[in-house]
Parts: structure tokens; sequence; C-alpha cells
């Protein structure tokens, strides 16, 4: 913890602004507000900083989180940080740390995913699948500005269809349509359309794609309660490869620490308060937040929780209209993943091939593998085969694992012996694409969904602050509220679950920060 | 009617091929226009998939499709259809038996249902009304959606862009929640959308599955939501009772129909299969029959699907290359198949009601969510389901014409069947006796002695459906119905107006706007569509 | 098909003219005789005995009871005594009615509320904010209306004297021949004149009606069934919903929807030292904006009306029953400014009455406008006048005897 003062029962504060929530984005906006010379304090309800992206124990050792690779950062969001270039490898491009798809079999070991370069594939590729890979490819970079804009842009409030909405609908509608009439066609017939039909419209039924159709929705998908047939889940996928385009290669826990240090620097403080009780208000102006260890006032005041626990468990439903009040509970939050954290005794290496390139591995080796992979966590049960995520400490002795089609709501409940079964299932899973071995393992840590959401107040371990379908992904997080406002004026909604949702982004807390004067 | 000697015009107006529902309201209203039409059918009799069979004597079965849920009334009217001879009889109840219990009936008396429904979830049956309701407003919407021409966002044509404008103010006009919940329609699924009503599982597993009749989409997928309003959309219609089924089975309606058409001066000739449509200069300028007579019109109407009608009749060498690929893309996929049987009498259901009068609207083997999401997860990986969903309909109950005294008819709609079994299509036939014994088998869970009761079975695979009623892939639909295969872009982008790149050729069944569903809305809107653009 | 009530078998016993209706899915008896004339007089002069089962009931208990049900309903509900009840409606966010009801408080935190419609559900969505138990206890108990000038004689010989002196919206526990019949005996009704009804458990309900029925006689007291209570209660203006109102959620246009200003119901909308109430906001808004409509009572100008009938050479024509068509009326600039919707040939004051609905400009008590009437298939009109309600509002209604006045003579050795 950067300082911890008093944490005694009933203490009070007054700040200038709060921020509940450690992570990446909630540092984000604290140091933003820093800049804006405001007083800010961070306040974080576990031990971690960074919620899931913090460091945290297996074992002895302390392991660095989970750190995803952060695609979908630009330079100039850096540079508004105040990052110079000693603070992080900023200048390391996303080419340098590829995503992995490992695969089973010699002849096709592992697909880099690299938006830079043309795959580094290995192995014996069919000319058709080079053809239509390259074919894709473009695709992907026709369709990439415009999702790109579309994430970064506001969503039209549609409660209100007056000429601002009218211009919004507009300008984007334009803006598809100077892609040129038939790849504007293509993306609109694109996106409503199940991951699995775009795939095969353009790889066909390709042998030697179904690694790459395997890995792109394991990577798209997973942690969303989607599969590669959901309808709609197309856009996820184009989603999350144009957001590619651009990005770093450093993880997320690297980016936790220099936001520490940054805020720090400027004076701004993160506190350990124990769980949010309620977010006190009147006249619909928020005036304190209380926590079991004290509380504070400000005049501004930025969540980068999770909606519900924001709304549902800050503000109150009481003190909000109906439909919001109503919308907030229907929002779907289905944690449907695990992160599971081993410590081995020996470097783990890919099965078919030397070492490991990429930064982000994943295991599905087939579409039909995901697929199958997602059917038991509708009936409350998860996968005996489920899709892997991973990435490995600097020495490769430590592996943090996001582990998908894990239910919050497990039929057999969640105790420690359906967690060991889980591991075992993750483990045995390892072996198949890995070299690990049951005796490389000396400690390991399981968080279920459950856990997650004690652990890291993620509401129903969703890791996503809202499971990300299409319904969810235009109104988000909730129609009332797209805007980064909410029932209370002062009150202001950043965070993984607002617009475009998923990974670190910048654009709510800048929108949030841009409303405080 | 229908003619017995094979002597044609020597050109007509327009010739239309495929005496399925839609191509006879297609010739029904150029005939009505004062043109002269021909409809060529390669079958027997009438209704392509709409039509009525005595496959054995004595019973008319409804053979592919069973209901008439979304007719639309103005065709019923602007046709005269009772005059000739098109009774709807209501469809009242839904009822979904339980494998223990009396199961979940749902009335035409509201009081009654909301007592059954309490048995489940008393805040359920308080919000069953008010759901329908929320319904029956995003139905008057999407009404006007279906009987026009389908709007083009992609266009800058002024009078698209009015068209657009005029609906946007329609949204307006219902407040300033309906955007979002018809977003939500469109992209959620059924089963979501309904849990944000209700919790009960009885309750919203045989409401979510008639959202996905005909589609590859299971309960739970995202965007099988929007079908959800079918039901509605046929209770606001319903002073006409079009949520029902017809008198003497489906056929009815077609023949009603061709008696319309032919009223109106069309001659439609059966046992006439069209082989394909002859091009000069890359324009429809006839067709070419089975047996080798060609005759001749000014354009060229098809009532089948777009695969059947552009790569069978037309012939993929005579397409430019990118409408060919861009074509190809539009997914077929049938999911369902048919099994139809005379009993000898009514089965017995095992649920402890008394009397009939649950049996006589549709009856839905859907007694869990988790029962229908496994029926689908099968579908995926290429099996026909092993426990599927059942829509069953026992018509002689209300209409006696379709069997003899005492006996019955009883139609099963069953989903998943999937054409695309991972041995691939053509292995169907040797798996039909296996797909019939799964349905007898699930049936006989719910009325143990079925099979006590059977006279005769016949069972139709997508296979079937394809080789012998002319559905490709076995799509009911003439192609999914899911968003990137609507408006706009039914069946490829840029031809969603009946209109296909070889002139004078049209399309005018449920491959276009706005779909399956036996509505007549695409028989209508080509037929009006050509007449405005005085192409006929 | 309806559903009989724990009382029908007996009800079914008396009811010669066999005619039913139904009554939120239960059999209910229109009227026990082919004309509900009888049921009515025994309203006004003696005493009429309802069964009114099919009202939906509902139970609130726990630490929050109070403070849930003041944020449900209009009424500030926290000002409710232990043994007291209140009529209350309650909204939606926007300040549309929903239903209205009484609220009886039987203990600190125990309420027992009854609806029109089924209300489970409204209820819930709200509940989980507050710590309490919400019953839906509509089968748990029926409910049996006593309503007349004798109703209090009836009521004393069979539940005891301990009951003579229960106040006007008051209730309180009762026994039948020493057995706690478990409900409460409380001064409501709807036909606005003296009486009362009792909630009585299920099991005991036939034994408690038995014994209603066994005194009867002695108080003139008959059975009476829902056309006679539809007279009886346009003459006291009690609008009803579905009739003169429609509730919020079965509404398919929100111009079908009425805030409780509009249906005359204002005065059940408290402000005054209180917290926020569903509706509140838009409730103040609409108080200081007024509101479009409004629901009045009219009265027919008889000399005109008998002269539209004398003119054909007929007696003028009285609806036999109460109606709840919508009858037009208008200004006498012959634009339509609102309508009847429950109207009736009152039998005690001799005047053809009705409950309407019209534009705010046209609500002034004297306001003269012309509401129409058919004659001969003939759409006419005829002037009516804007009255003040209830119609009927007599004071043994509200009172309370003293309880050293002699009871009732001639009863007959029943007491």
């Amino acid at each position: 913890m950067a300082s911890n003062p008093n944490t005694a029962q009933n203490s009070k504060h007054k700040v200038d602004c709060v921020v509940l929530g450690s992570e990446p984005m909630g540092l984000a906006a604290a140091v933003l507000l820093a800049q804006k010379n405001k007083k800010v304090v961070v306040l974080e309800h576990s031990d971690t900083i960074g919620g899931i992206h913090g460091s945290w124990k297996i074992g002895g050792t302390s392991q660095p989180g989970l750190p995803v690779p952060m695609h979908g950062v630009t330079r100039a969001e850096l540079l508004s940080l105040g990052f110079g270039k000693d603070s992080l490898q900023w200048d390391q491009k996303i080419g340098d740390a590829p995503t992995e798809f490992c695969g089973e079999d010699k002849s096709i070991p592992y697909f880099l995913y690299n938006s830079d370069t043309q795959a580094a594939m290995t192995g014996e590729w069919s000319k058709e699948m080079v053809q239509s890979f390259e074919q894709f490819c473009t695709f992907i970079s026709e369709c990439s500005p415009f999702i790109q804009r579309l994430a970064s842009g506001k969503l039209p409030n549609t409660r209100n269809l007056n000429l601002n909405f009218i211009w919004s609908v507009a300008t984007k509608a334009a803006r598809l349509r100077f892609m040129g009439k038939d790849k504007m066609m293509e993306l609109l017939r694109s996106l409503p359309m199940p991951q699995a039909d775009l795939l095969s419209d353009h790889f066909g039924s390709l042998a030697d794609a179904n690694i790459l159709k395997g890995g792109l929705s394991a990577a798209s998908l997973g942690g969303h309660f989607l599969a590669p047939h959901s309808p709609g889940t197309s856009a996820n996928l184009l989603l999350w490869l144009c957001r590619r385009q651009h990005g770093f290669g450093f993880g997320s826990t690297e980016l936790v620490s220099a936001l520490e240090k940054r805020l720090t620097d400027l004076g701004g403080t993160i506190v350990k308060a124990g769980k949010l009780q309620s977010i006190v208000s009147s006249n619909h102006l928020a005036t304190e937040v209380q926590t079991s260890a004290g509380s504070w006032k400000a005049s501004n005041f930025i969540s980068t929780l999770d909606t519900k626990k924001t709304l549902l468990k800050g503000v109150g439903s009481r003190n909000m209209d109906f439909g919001t009040a109503q919308e907030t509970k229907n929002m779907r939050m289905r944690g449907c993943s695990a992160v599971v954290g081993l410590e081995l005794n020996t470097a783990l290496s890919p099965k078919f091939s030397d070492r490991f390139i990429g930064k982000h591995i994943v295991f599905a080796p087939s579409q039909e593998y995901v697929e199958k992979a997602f059917d038991p966590v509708k009936y409350g049960e998860f996968a005996k085969n489920p899709v892997l995520e991973f990435t490995l400490g600097p020495d490769q002795k430590s592996v943090s694992l996001r582990v998908h089609s894990v239910p919050y709501e497990l039929d057999e409940k969640w105790s420690d012996e359906t967690r060991q079964q889980l591991l075992q299932a993750v483990t045995k899973t390892l072996s198949r694409f890995t070299s690990y071995q049951d005796s490389h393992l000396v400690s390991s840590v399981v968080m279920d969904p459950q856990t997650l959401e004690s652990r890291f107040g993620l509401s129903e371990g969703q890791i996503f602050h809202g499971e990300m379908g299409l319904d969810q992904m235009i109104a988000r997080p909730i129609v009332q509220h797209t805007d980064q406002s909410s029932p209370l004026k002062n009150l202001f909604l950043g965070g993984a679950g607002c617009h475009p949702g998923g990974m670190f982004q910048l654009r709510a807390v800048n929108e949030a920060v841009r409303q405080i004067k | 009617m229908i003619q017995k000697a094979k002597s044609y015009r020597s050109k007509y107006d327009a010739i239309v091929i495929g005496a399925g529902h839609n191509g006879l309201t297609c010739a029904a209203y150029l005939a009505k226009a004062g043109k002269k039409v021909l409809v060529l059918e390669r079958r027997h009799l009438l209704g392509g998939a709409a039509v009525s069979e005595e496959v054995v004597p004595g019973f008319t079965f409804s053979v592919c499709s069973y209901v008439i849920s979304l007719f639309r009334p103005h065709i019923i009217r602007e046709l005269e259809l009772a005059k000739h001879g098109l009774e709807i009889l209501p469809l009242e109840t839904s009822y979904s038996p339980h494998h223990d219990g009396p199961g979940l009936c749902r009335w035409a008396d509201s009081e009654k249902s909301r007592r059954e429904i309490s048995r489940f979830s008393r805040k359920d049956a308080e919000k069953y009304p008010e759901f329908a309701l929320d319904m029956q407003r995003v139905s008057m919407f999407a009404r006007n959606i279906i009987d026009q021409k389908a709007p083009d966002p992609t266009s800058f044509n002024p009078s698209e862009l009015w068209k657009l404008l005029k609906l946007g103010k329609q949204f307006r006009d219902f407040g300033p929640d309906f955007v979002h919940m018809h977003n939500k329609l469109l992209t959620m699924s059924s089963y979501d959308f309904l849990s944000e009503y209700f919790e009960s599982d009885a309750l919203k597993a045989p409401m979510s599955v008639s959202g996905i009749i005909g589609t590859f989409l299971g309960v739970r997928s995202p965007g099988s939501a929007y079908v959800l309003l079918h039901h509605y959309m046929g209770e606001i219609d319903g002073v006409f009772r079009s949520w029902g089924f017809a008198k003497g089975g489906t056929g009815a309606l077609s023949n009603a129909i061709g008696r319309a058409a032919a009223a109106h001066g069309a001659e439609i000739h059966v046992n006439a299969g069209v082989e394909k449509i002859n091009l000069k200069n890359g324009r429809a300028t006839g067709v070419v029959l089975e047996n080798g007579d060609e005759i001749a019109a000014d354009c060229v109407v098809s009532g089948c699907d777009p695969f059947r009608t552009l790569f069978g009749f037309v012939g993929e060498d005579n397409l430019e290359p990118d409408f060919a690929e861009g074509l190809k893309q539009f997914r077929m996929r049938g999911s369902s198949g048919k099994v139809n049987m005379a009993l000898s009498r009514l089965p017995t259901f095992k649920d402890g009601r008394e009397g009939t009068a649950h049996l006589r609207g549709d009856i839905a083997i859907a007694p869990s969510v988790r029962y229908l999401e496994k029926a689908y997860d099968q579908a995926k990986y290429g099996e026909f389901s092993e426990r599927p969903y059942l829509n069953i309909v026992i018509p002689s109950l209300v209409d006696p014409s379709v069997a003899p005294p005492g006996k019955h008819v009883m139609s099963c709609f069953v989903q998943y069947a999937p054409y695309h079994i991972k041995e691939g299509p053509s292995h169907w036939p040797k798996l039909r006796d296996k797909f019939a014994k799964t349905v007898i088998d699930t049936i006989e869970e719910f009325a143990p002695d079925i099979r006590d009761c059977i006279e005769h079975v016949q069972a139709l695979t997508p296979w079937d459906l394809e080789q012998d009623y002319g559905l490709t892939e076995g799509n009911i639909f003439h192609g999914e119905l899911s968003l990137e295969q609507l408006l706009f872009l039914r069946p490829t982008a840029g031809w969603a107006k009946y209109k296909t790149p070889i002139k004078g050729l049209w399309m005018c069944a449920s491959g276009s706007h706005p779909g399956g569903g036996i509505m007549g809305a695409p028989g209508e809107l080509a037929a009006k569509t050509m007449l405005r653009s005085a192409a006929v | 098909m309806p559903i009989p009530t724990p009382l029908h078998e007996q009800t079914k016993a008396l009811c010669h003219s066999y005619l039913w209706k139904d009554w939120a899915g239960y059999y209910s008896v229109s009227s026990y005789d082919i004309h509900h004339d009888q049921e009515y007089h025994a309203f006004r002069q003696s005493c009429g005995i309802m069964d009114l089962t099919p009202l939906f009931k509902y139970k609130v208990t726990g630490p929050d009871a109070c403070k849930f049900l003041s944020y449900m309903m209009t009424r500030n509900i926290e000002k409710l005594k232990n043994g007291a009840s209140g009529y209350t409606t309650w909204c939606d966010q926007e300040g549309k009615i929903i239903d209205d009801g009484v609220v009886m408080r039987i203990a600190d935190q125990e309420f027992w509320f009854t609806a029109a419609i089924p209300s489970f559900s409204w209820f819930m969505r709200y509940a989980d904010d507050f710590e309490i138990e919400l019953k839906d206890i509509t089968e748990d108990f029926a409910i049996i209306g006593m309503q007349g000038p004798t109703s209090r004689d009836l009521c004393t010989a069979v539940f005891g004297t301990s009951m003579q002196k229960l106040g006007f919206f008051k209730h309180m526990p009762v026994s039948v021949q020493g057995d706690q019949v478990g409900g409460q005996l409380s001064r409501t009704g709807y036909t606005g004149d003296l009486g009362y009804e009792i909630w009585v458990e299920q099991t005991k309900a036939a034994k408690v009606y038995a014994a209603l029925m066994a005194k009867a006689p002695f108080f003139s007291a008959i059975p009476a069934g829902l056309d006679a209570l539809d007279v009886a209660r346009i003459e006291a203006g009690f609008i009803m919903n579905g009739v003169d109102y429609h509730s919020a959620h079965h509404c398919p246009i929100a111009e079908r929807k009425s805030s409780p200003y509009e249906v005359g119901l204002g005065w059940t909308v408290h402000f005054k030292n209180r917290g926020q109430f569903v509706g509140k906001d838009a409730l103040k808004k609409e108080k200081k904006e007024g509101s479009p409509w409004a629901t009045v009572g009219i009265e027919y100008n008889w000399d005109a009306y008998e002269k539209l009938f004398r003119e054909k050479g007929l007696p003028p024509g009285l609806c036999s029953k109460a109606s709840r068509t919508s009858v037009p009326l208008y200004a006498f600039s012959e634009r339509q400014i609102g309508y009847c919707t429950s109207s009736t040939w009152s039998p005690i004051l001799k005047k053809n009455i009705a409950l309407a609905t019209v534009e705010a400009a046209y609500k002034k008590i004297g306001q003269e406008i012309l509401v129409e009437v058919t004659v001969e298939h003939v759409r006419k009109t005829v002037p009516a006048t804007i009255v003040p309600m209830p119609f009927f509002n007599p004071k043994r209604k509200t009172a309370t005897p003293d309880p050293m006045a002699p009871l009732a003579k001639n009863t007959g050795g029943a007491l």
C-alpha cells in the first residue's frame, strides 16, 4: 500500500475527489484528477492495489497477478497520464508480445496472432490457408478504423431521439458508408453473425484453420458467457481484433505499479478502506462514501467498481428511479471464468515446440473445443476440458491462468473439493500441450468466480463488469447512463463496465474526469 | 381451376414458378391487376410446404406447416379468401406437459391462466398480462415493417431517408424506452429476455421456445428474442383469429389463394415442373419444363427459395461471380423435421387432467429450459436431438374433416434435426426410422399409450423436405431468419426488393423480405413492386 | 372457468336466479333474485350480506413493514394507528394509479391490505430494499360484508356487544360462539353506508356465514349480490378499478392511465412530514401544475330527460341495472368533453346519476353539460349538472352509538 492512514472505524476524511476501486482504470482516473490539482483519494477494499491486475500470492511467492497485454492503449493516452519513456516500456510494440494459440499437433504446434506482421506461422500451411488468412487480415484492417471509432466514441443515447442522436447516428453511418458500399454491407452483415459463421465464410472448413478459429474464439469470448455459435459474437471478435491493431506489450501489472508511483508522485493517496457500505446522497448529489473503515466526503466521485455494486449497494435503489434500478438489476453479470495461479519447480515449455514465443498463450485447439467447453456452464458445471489462457512469470515457473467456462453458481457448490477438481481439469489439460507434470507443482491458488467476487469485489465474479453480449454492448452499462453519468449528479461511472468495455481503456475515465470541473 | 389440358398461351405477362402460398399470392395480385399469369407447379397439388395431403386414406395431414399464425389479414380481405373457402379455426390453448404433475396450460381465459401459472410463481402469473401488453406495443411497430418493403439504411436515396425518418418518428411515439426494448429484442436470447420478466422455469421454457422454431438457435442463443414477437403479432390481428389453423389443413389456405388467383384469370398447371429459366442476353424470357415444353413470358417470378431459383433454374454460370459468392453465404441450414401420425384414438396424457380442452391448442414438449438447451447442443455437433423439442397439434379435435370419426391426426414439429448431420445430409434416409422412433419415445414419456394408438407414421427429415418439397437444406423459411439475413440483406445485400440481377426475373417467396412464417407478405409485396415498376 | 369461493355451497343454495358473474376468477352472485331491487333496498333499509372473498389480500410483517408501506402507498401509513385502517392508492413512478385499497394496521409492524387486481408482483419489486415479509393471503381468508342500517345489530348478535363501539374505519378481532375466527371485523364497506366486513380464516368461513344467516331474519338482512352493490357504490361516489379508471399496468397506451388527482383521490396523496414514496416527484408536479382530467359526479336534469321520452309517448326509461357503458358528455358547443364511466338510476335519490371523467375545465360544481341519451334508437342529449360527491352520505355511516343507548327493539330474543 502506498499509504495507509488511520483505518480506525468512523474515521472521517474530506478530499476533492474520491475514486472507488484501485484497478488500473481507477488509478488512471486518480492520476488525471491529480493532474488537475485535485486532492484525490483512491479507496480499495482489499490488500492488493490493482484488483485482479495487482500482485497476489501463491504459496510463498508473490505472483504477478493476472497480467494481460495492454491492447487498445494509445500513445496519446499514456502521454496524458504523464508517463515518460523511463516509467514504462511503452515503446514495446504489440508485435513484441503476440498471442500464441497453442496446438496439440506436431505439424501445427502453434499460431502466433499478431497484428503487425503476418502470423509467424510454423509448420506446413496449405496455400488456401495462407490466402484465406491474408484476405481475412485485409478485411480486419478495413473494418478496423470504423470499429475503433465506435469503441472510442460515445454511445448514442436511445432514450432521447433528438437532433443530437440523429447527428450521432448519421456521422457513424457516413463513416461506415465511406468504407465503400460493398465493404459496408459486408461489415453490417458480419456484425450480428455467430463467430463460427464469420470464420467459416473466410476459412471454409480448412483443417489447418482450426487452431486459428479456436484461438480467436477463446481469446475474444472467454468470460462473456458466449460461444462461437452464439449470434452476435462476430462483433466481439472484430472488437478484439481491431483493438489489437495498436497497443503495447507490457502487462497490466506493470501498468498498475507505474500508475501507483505516478499517483503518489502527484500527491494522491490510495487507502485500504474496507468494503463499500454506501454512497450517501441528498437531493441527487453524492455527499460522502461510507466504508467499514470510515467515511470520505468529497465534491466529486468516480466509481470504477462494477455498476451493480456502485448503484445498488452504493447509491441504493430507493435513490434512483425505478427504471434505472430495474435495468441495473437486469444486467447480466454471470462470471464464467476462474483464475488459477501455479507455482512450479520446473520451467514450463510447449510440448510441440522449443519454447513459448507469445506473451499471452491460449489453448483452444479448435472451435468445436471451445463450443464443447462452453456447454457445461449453462448447466452449472465446469468443463472437464476447459479453455485456458495464461501468461508466464519471467522464469517461466509461475503461471497465471484464466480458465474459461467455470460457472459462478456451481451445481455442486464451490468448496475446497470442487476447486481441487477444477485444478485437476486445468493441470490435465496443461499436460496435453505443455511439459507440465504433476511433480512440477509446488503450490497453487484456485479462485473460482465466487472467490473472485469476495476477494476482488467483482459482482458474480464477472471479470468484465458485465457480459459483452450485443445488447449489453450497445447500451453499456445501462441505457439510462451510457455517458458516465449516474443517478447522482456528481457521481461518475468509469471502469470496465462502461463503453467500450472489457480491457483497460481510458475512454470512460477521460469522459468522467472531463465532467469534473 | 387446375387445367387438365397442357395448352399454353404463346406469351404470358408473368410466369410464376411454384404454387406455394407466396407464389399463388403473387399470381393472384398480378392477375387481379389484369395481367395474364401462369403458375407452374412441379407436384400434383398446390401448396408447396403449405399443403394438405391424404397420406393415409381418410386422414388429411398438414404435411409440413401446420399453423397459420401470421397470414396477413389484409390479404385475406383483398383476395376474398373466405369466399374461396378459407376457414381459420382458433388455436387458443398452449399446453406444456411435465414428467410429473399436471404441467402448465395457458388458456384464453386469463383468470384461469393466472391460476395455472400461480402454481409455479405468483409473480410470474401477475406479470404475464403486462408482458403481453409490452409485446403488443412492439408488435404494433413491427407490423409496419412487415407490411412494407424493407427499409434500406445504407442508401442515400431521398425516399429511403424519408422512410427512415418516419420510422424514427414512430420509435419516438412509443416512448423513451422503446428503442432500447426494441434493441434488446433484436439482440438478446429469448431466455434472457424472458428472465427479465419471469422467474419460473415452467413458464419460461414453453414461452422461450416459440422463439426458435425453424431457426438454428437455442433458447439461450442471442438474437432469439425477436421471434417471441411472432405470437403477439398474431394476437393483435386476433380479431381475424389468424392465430390458428385452417379447416382442412394448411393446404386449404393454398387452395383458397389458388381459387382467388384463378377467379381473376390466372392459369395454374400442376405436374408441370420447371427445368430451367430461359435467358436471352441476360434477360429472362420464359421457362423450359421438365418435359421439354417451352413457355414465353415478359417476366418470370420464382416462388422457390433463392438457391433453387438462382443456382438451380438460372445456373451459376449465368451469374456474376461476385453476386454468386455473396449469395452462397446466405445460410439455409435446415434444423427441423416433421412427424405426422394417423391415430386410432386419442392418446392419454398422464397429467391427470380431465377432458380434452387442454389438447385443442398446441402441445409443446418443453418441460424445462435445460431440456431445450440440451436438445440444441446436440444439433451444434451434427446430431439430431435425442430428446427433441416437439410442437404438437391434434387438429382433428377441432376440425372433424381431417380424420374419420373417433380417429385423430397428430402433427409433430420436431427440433432439432440438422440438415448437416455429421455423416453428411445424404445419410438422412438411413436415419429416418431412428428419427421417428426418437419422436415417439419422447411422446411416450408423457402419453404412455401412444404406441397403441398409432395407425400410420410419416416421418420427414430435412433431407425429405429438400427432396420432396423443394426446400433447400430443409430450411422451412427458405433461409435462416437471423439478423444478418433479414430486411435489406435478404437474400443478399442489394437485392432485397424482389428483383434479381437477371432482368425480368423476380423472387416472391420467403427468401425475400419479410421472410417465412406463412405471411403471404413476400408474395404480395413482390407483386406490388412488380406492378409499380411496370415490369409486367 | 371461474372457481368457487369457500362460501359457494351456501351462496349457491340461496341463488335461486342462477345469475352469476366472474369476479377475479371466482363465481360471484350477480343477484340472488331475478332482479337486484330487494338486495339494494336491504343495503339502504336493513342489511345486505355479501361474499367479498375475491378481493386480493396481502399481509406485510417485519421490522420495516411500516416503512415499506409508507414507501409504496400515497397515504402516509406511518400516521395509521393500531386498530385503524386507511383508504389509499398506490402509483407507479410516473404518478399513475395502479390500484386502490384499504390498509389495516393490525399491530405496530403488521398490516393487511386489499387490492382489486393481483398486486403481489408490484410490491415484491420493491421488497428487496426492506426487511419485510410480504405474503399473499388472498386464499387464506374469506371476507363477508354486512352493509346497511341494521348491520350493527346483526353483528352484535353474532359477534357480541364488544363490536358496538367499533368506529368508522377501525377494526378488531372477534369470535363467533367462543371460537376465534382468526381475522378481523372491520368497519369498512363499499356501499357508503353503515357497514362491516369480516375477514375470517377460510376454514371457518362457512361457519361464520351460517351464523350470520341464522340471525339474519331478525334484522331483515338478506344475501346481496354484485348488481345491487354496483348501484350502492355509485351512489356513494366510489370509483372502481377497471371501470372508472384503469391500472397503469394494464394500459396499452399512456393516454388511458390516470393519476389519483384525476380520479378524485387526490386526498389520499400525502406529502407533509414524510420521506420518499413511489411516484412522489411526479405527483407533486401534477398537484402544482394541475391535471388534465377530473372525475366528477353528474346528475341528469330529470325534466328534460322525461320530456325526451314523453315526446315519443313513452314513460321515462330507467336503466334497470347500473351500467358501465361509456356514455359521451358534451359541452354546449357539442364538443365531447368527457364520458360517463358508471351510471345508474338511484332509487333512494330518485335521480339518474353517474360517475364521469371530464376535462379539468369542466369539473366545477354546478357546471352544466350535456349527456347523451338514446331514445328509440336515436341519439339525443340531455342537460346534466356536476354535483358534489358522494351523492348519498348518511350520518349513520360514521356515527358510533352511545354505548348506554338501548339496543334495537324487537329483536325477538336474538340478543
